[in-house]
């Protein structure tokens, strides 16, 4: 089994040498390289094209979304997770729509944050029940002309997945409930995500129509 | 076979108007004969003279009867034309009061003589040909059985001389009919005269304001021209001569006509009409003809100008009806009647004038421009009248839009203050957010991270970190979403995740429904999550619980343990490790809901109900 590179840019030193050694001590992962600006991630992320990219939103020298947004215009395999402290949806949401697959907690155990990038490499995004919320709201409205939107950018079954996540409920338990693997509910999650950074547009409209701005 | 052209529908169509004006008109004029208004009628009380003697001289030696009325041929003569006619009056017994002569119509001056005795001497300076001479008779000179009357009609001017039926008798008897014939010839004339004359000066002054309202210039000089014969007939024509009499009657009412027809097509709207062009230009070409013809034929002239005018006057009715959808129908059915009856008394004066022997005794010519004018003067007005209702209509409109504008622009204005209110707010909240966020939580992790890197601090320090940041992250959750209680109660299980797993204690998670809250608002919201945070941590760290169950529904949130219990009433009153209990039930009942703990070796359970599903 091949060892997936990860480069870490977080400003914090005593995280990011926590972060360090939760990726050295995990068995599929090996650290590429650590940096603490936006401008040296960049640049080590081209130098060294790591498979994972653990970057943190705010940097001394920019956002890390700028960071992601590089990343998703690469030409090799990388995916980009967002390094946050309570996974707060307004960032992470912003962080996927610039192309991040998803965030993991800084804050968490030293064997978690391994756990949490493999898993996310296997495809399981993690969403909280306020970025549910959240992305149920940019994604639909109650607006009843908007129906044929909310069916247009999310299925049925996408709204109910993400309405559980909302209350609470871990992925287990929804597949329980639905009659499916928890592993399809994490491609659901992953496809939603997926239509969150499509529809970045959209949402201006939504979220504009909301506000009352149109 | 004629194809029917659109031309040929069109010249046909306008050929049936015409043919239908002309016989309306003529219907018209036929009323008018039979109604005779003016006609000269036996009265009582009065002798009626309808048969005169023609006298070859003044004595009146020899002559033969002529019945009146009595037209005399026209002659074209310099000097002056006498006839000499006599009646004998039989009176008996011979009358006691004041006699009077009433002679309704005569052309041109009168001499009179009755026995003898002269009661009436020609006014030959002035004298209006459609005035009605009323001569006092003395009672003295009268006497019973046979009177001579004898008369001395004179023209000074070239035309024809008449004298018609005339009646002797009582002044109480015959003085009314004078004054009636009296008003409707002389007495409106002059009336109209200055009515016409003010409305001509009225129109003239207003299209001096507005020169691009033309009408009103047509009206004024239509008013003008009516002026001219209307002061001939009603006032008499201080220019000497038949000729130009003649020219300037003939040429007045020619130019009435023109003025009227540019009047109508102005106000219509209508396009220049050949007819119009052609008046125009014929009544130009009539006057220079007119003023240089000799008076013999000076008539034949006047009677061709005369003919042109009654095609444009024709024409100007015919006008009316093509473009009746331009004006109100009440408008219309004003114009349209009263136009077409000032029209029909000009073909009455025209045929008065054609005709030898007219049958009636009056031209009631100078009533056609009282009517044209009132009803220009109305259609004005009405137009006016309805621009005023319209303007008035658009302000009330313009006003009703200013006011539904002025209450949109204040409700925005108010809505613009609560969302700029509610975005200050948002922004204030961001921002201290943001520093607990990164700063207070970001301090905290890096601290925990520095612990765990160097293998510093005990246990202790660690965990009370670990729940600090755990608070913080819970107080932050509650904010972000204070106004959704379901995600708020499931974001407090996320970050509960990490507690559970390490005690290894079981969750169950059980949302039946979302929970109603009496008054659902974020503060209340709070107080729910802060409820639930408090009975699950007591739980993982009091109660030596191995699953713990979290239920909701619609009127409830229980949290239930499987752990050694406790005794409530004791935790309740023992001061200070009651504070959580007794701060639960307080949050509770602040929010309109009830909080039941039950404990006992089984375990715990810690209910709260909302009171509005109780009922």
């Amino acid at each position: 089994m091949t060892s997936h590179a990860v480069l870490i840019i977080e400003d914090r030193p005593e995280i990011a040498t926590r972060l360090s050694r939760a990726v050295e001590a995990t068995a599929r992962l090996s650290l590429a390289g650590v940096v603490g600006t936006l401008d040296q991630g960049v640049e080590k992320l081209f130098a060294l094209k790591p498979r994972v990219m653990l970057v943190d939103i705010g940097l001394p020298d920019g956002s890390g979304v700028d960071a992601i947004r590089a990343a998703a215009e690469a030409d090799w395999v990388v995916d980009s997770l967002v390094i946050s402290i309570f996974g707060d949806e307004a960032r992470v949401v912003e962080a996927i729509q610039a192309g991040a697959r998803g965030y993991i907690l800084k804050g968490g155990d030293l064997d978690q944050v391994g756990a949490d990038v493999l898993s996310l490499l296997d495809g399981g995004s993690p969403i909280s029940p306020a970025i549910a919320r959240h992305v149920l709201n940019l994604l639909t409205t109650d607006l009843p002309e908007s129906a044929a939107l909310e069916q247009d950018i999310l299925t049925a079954r996408e709204a109910e997945i993400l309405r559980a996540i909302s209350r609470g409920y871990k992925r287990r338990e929804i597949g329980e409930q639905l009659g499916i693997s928890a592993g399809t509910v994490g491609n659901h999650i992953t496809s939603i995500y997926r239509k969150l950074k499509v529809n970045t547009n959209m949402q201006a409209v939504v979220q504009a129509t909301r506000k009352g701005l149109l | 076979m004629a194809r029917e052209t659109p031309a040929r529908v069109g010249l046909v169509r306008g050929g049936l108007i015409w043919a239908g004006v002309v016989a309306w008109i003529l219907a018209l004029f036929l009323l008018l004969v039979q109604l005779d208004v003016a006609r000269i009628h036996p009265i009582a009380g009065a002798q009626i003279i309808t048969e005169v003697t023609l006298c070859e001289s003044p004595t009146c030696a020899a002559g033969g009867p002529a019945p009146l009325p009595y037209l005399t041929p026209e002659r074209f003569f310099d000097g002056v034309e006498r006839h000499h006619l006599r009646a004998e009056l039989n009176l008996e017994p011979a009358p006691p009061d004041l006699q009077v002569l009433y002679i309704p119509k005569f052309s041109d001056h009168l001499s009179i003589w009755i026995n003898d005795a002269q009661v009436y001497q020609a006014q030959v300076e002035s004298r209006l040909w459609n005035e009605p001479l009323l001569v006092d008779v003395s009672p003295q000179i009268l006497r019973a059985g046979v009177n001579v009357l004898r008369m001395e009609l004179t023209g000074v001017e070239p035309s024809r001389l008449d004298l018609h039926p005339f009646l002797i008798g009582d002044y109480a008897a015959l003085k009314g009919a004078y004054e009636r014939r009296f008003l409707l010839g002389p007495g409106a004339t002059r009336f109209i005269l200055g009515m016409v004359a003010t409305l001509s000066i009225g129109c003239f002054l207003v299209w001096l304001n507005r020169r691009r309202d033309r009408h009103y210039l047509w009206l004024s000089l239509s008013c003008a021209s009516a002026c001219v014969f209307l002061w001939q007939s009603g006032v008499g024509f201080p220019l000497s001569g038949y000729k130009m009499w003649m020219v300037a009657h003939t040429l007045a009412i020619s130019a009435y006509v023109l003025f009227m027809l540019k009047f109508m097509r102005t106000f219509l709207e209508v396009q220049l009409t050949w007819i119009e062009r052609a008046h125009g230009v014929l009544l130009v070409i009539g006057a220079a003809v007119m003023l240089a013809t000799p008076v013999e034929v000076i008539y034949d002239v006047s009677l061709a100008v005369n003919l042109v005018t009654a095609v444009s006057a024709v024409s100007t009715v015919v006008m009316i009806w093509e473009h009746r959808k331009s004006v109100t129908t009440v408008d219309f059915y004003i114009f349209f009647p009263i136009l077409s009856l000032a029209l029909m008394l000009a073909f009455d004066g025209l045929l008065l004038s054609i005709s030898n022997q007219p049958a009636r005794s009056m031209n009631l010519l100078h009533f056609m421009p009282f009517m044209t004018s009132l009803v220009c003067f109305w259609l004005i007005l009405s137009q006016l009248i309805q621009s005023l209702t319209k303007q008035e209509a658009l302000a009330a409109t313009l006003q009703d839009t200013v006011d539904e504008k002025t209450r949109e622009l204040a409700a925005n204005y108010a809505k613009l203050a609560k969302v700029e209110k509610a975005e200050a707010v948002h922004q204030e909240r961001s921002r201290i957010m943001m520093e607990l966020h990164d700063g207070v939580g970001g301090q905290l992790v890096s601290t925990l991270a520095y612990i765990e890197n160097h293998h510093k601090g005990d246990p202790t320090l660690r965990s009370a970190l670990e729940d600090a940041l755990r608070d913080l992250a819970l107080m932050l959750d509650s904010i972000e979403n204070e106004g959704d209680l379901p995600t708020l109660l499931g974001m407090l299980r996320v970050r509960l995740d990490g507690l559970l797993s390490a005690q290894g204690i079981t969750l169950n998670w059980r949302i039946e429904d979302d929970l109603i809250l009496p008054d659902s608002n974020p503060s209340a919201n709070l107080h729910v999550a802060r409820i639930a945070q408090e009975a699950i941590t007591n739980a993982i760290k009091h109660s030596g619980a191995r699953a713990i169950t979290v239920s909701v529904n619609k009127a409830s949130i229980a949290v239930s343990d499987d752990g050694a219990g406790f005794h409530v009433s004791t935790a309740l009153s023992a001061p200070g490790s009651g504070r959580g209990l007794a701060g639960m039930k307080q949050r509770a009942l602040s929010i309109g809901c009830t909080l039941v703990v039950k404990s006992d070796e089984s375990g715990t359970s810690v209910k709260l109900s909302s009171h509005s599903e109780k009922n």
